[in-house]
């Protein structure tokens, strides 16, 4: 295995476009490390963390802009968006939060990552680059599996932007076996506007379905609705329902299911009430 | 291999590294100091906490060839003039059982007080929870800490 540390953008693309699929895009190596621990002799190890133009993370002109090395510990701790501050502070432990990045979480795409349903429920783009050139792809779009995504061998996730929710109601929520570092079971992400009546509520979700996503089922029963415990109970009854469509009943369906409903009440309340 | 400089308790080190291989592999197999214990290597345990420029991270999981550039501080960088305020507080508080989590659990505690001096016992709380501890049950350890704050 061979280690490449690159300190520029395009000096990265040139790279990944010589490496192709055998460079190892590293970031801020939490997933990574252990994922490359007997891995062919193959590999290099792209590291990407000391490339400045990439740690950027903005709030300009009703945009929200995050380099995808921006880390967990930054982006809980800035006001970029409530949301995605508070989907941030819950991952890992302090020591994660303070090497994991943003980008690395999307990119892994692993179906319980913690900052993905937020920026999925804030419509997050996605800017694709590669020497050959630049696209923009939706978060959900990007998503292709568990650990599955849109990224070709020659690209690098170089930033990621969003209309900055101003106004918006937002909660985050997530079920973990204790407290501290702990892996998502479930988690739950909610952003809306509350003008007497829920307007373009956007509810995303992580590990209940094989990647975060939205859930427009449960959207429709909110929209134009008056926040309260009734319509909040409809919209967790249809996660659940939308729960069981996208992974079918397993082993662990009988405690999911209502506890994806209460949850999906609880962040609804957590957003909406007050 | 790579070649990586970087300061190591204040002192310059230029070595060469492997391409996977962790600052947890170097500091304990190639440069001697084994304070940083090795535990879960997987990034939950936290006994291979160590300071790199001013934050808490997990040695197991960071790559040798990142601390390029960077300032990294052990446990062996706290006590060359006798025990550190946080070693000593360790120690009258009980806070030290089977001791294989003191040096991850003290490197966590000294980046949040170098941050913030003044520490609720909340932030202390959050700032040991990435750190296991399966003698003491972390009373005295948060005592320890407030201690010192």
């Amino acid at each position: 295995m061979r280690y490449l540390r690159v300190t520029s953008l395009p000096e990265a693309l040139e790279a990944k476009a010589r490496l192709g699929r055998s460079g190892l895009v590293h970031a801020g190596g939490t997933d990574l490390v252990p994922m490359i621990r007997g891995l062919d002799q193959g590999s290099t190890i792209l590291d990407i963390s000391a490339v400045a133009d990439l740690a950027y993370l903005e709030k300009a002109g009703g945009k929200v802009r995050i380099g995808p090395l921006v880390t967990h510990a930054r982006l809980a701790g800035s006001r970029a968006a409530d949301v995605l501050a508070d989907a941030a502070a819950s991952v890992g432990s302090p020591q994660i939060r303070a090497m994991g990045t943003v980008g690395g979480n999307v990119c892994n795409a692993s179906p319980c990552a913690d900052v993905v349903p937020a920026l999925v429920a804030c419509g997050a783009v996605l800017e694709i680059r590669s020497a050959a050139g630049e696209r923009k792809v939706a978060i959900e779009d990007f998503l292709k599996g568990p650990y599955l995504t849109d990224l070709r061998d020659d690209e690098i996730l170089a930033g990621i932007e969003m209309r900055d929710p101003v106004g918006a109601r937002t909660a985050f929520l997530k079920l973990g076996r204790r407290n501290a570092c702990s892996i998502s079971r479930m988690n739950f992400a909610v952003v809306g506007w509350l003008d007497g009546t829920l307007r373009d509520v956007r509810v995303a979700a992580g590990s209940v379905a094989p990647t975060a996503r939205r859930f427009p089922e449960v959207e429709g029963i909110l929209e134009g609705q008056v926040p309260g415990r009734e319509v909040f109970d409809e919209a967790g009854r249809a996660m659940s329902r939308c729960m069981i469509a996208a992974a079918g009943r397993r082993w662990s369906t009988p405690y999911k299911e209502p506890v994806a409903a209460a949850l999906t009440r609880r962040v609804l309340e957590g957003a909406f009430d007050g | 291999m790579a070649s990586v400089s970087f300061m190591l308790n204040g002192e310059p080190v230029a070595i060469e590294v492997r391409a996977e291989q962790t600052l947890l592999d170097v500091l304990r197999n190639v440069i001697g100091m084994t304070g940083t214990k090795a535990g879960c290597k997987v990034g939950e345990c936290g006994a291979c906490t160590v300071i790199v420029d001013g934050e808490a991270v997990l040695s197991c999981l960071y790559l040798a060839g990142k601390v390029e550039g960077r300032s990294v501080e052990t446990i062996e960088g706290l006590s060359r003039d006798g025990l550190h305020p946080l070693q000593a507080a360790f120690l009258e508080e009980d806070a030290v059982a089977c001791g294989f989590c003191t040096p991850g659990m003290i490197m966590s505690a000294k980046a949040l007080l170098d941050a913030n001096p003044r520490p609720s016992d909340e932030e202390i709380k959050v700032a040991i929870s990435g750190n296991l501890c399966r003698c003491t049950g972390y009373v005295p350890i948060v005592n320890a800490i407030r201690k010192v704050r």
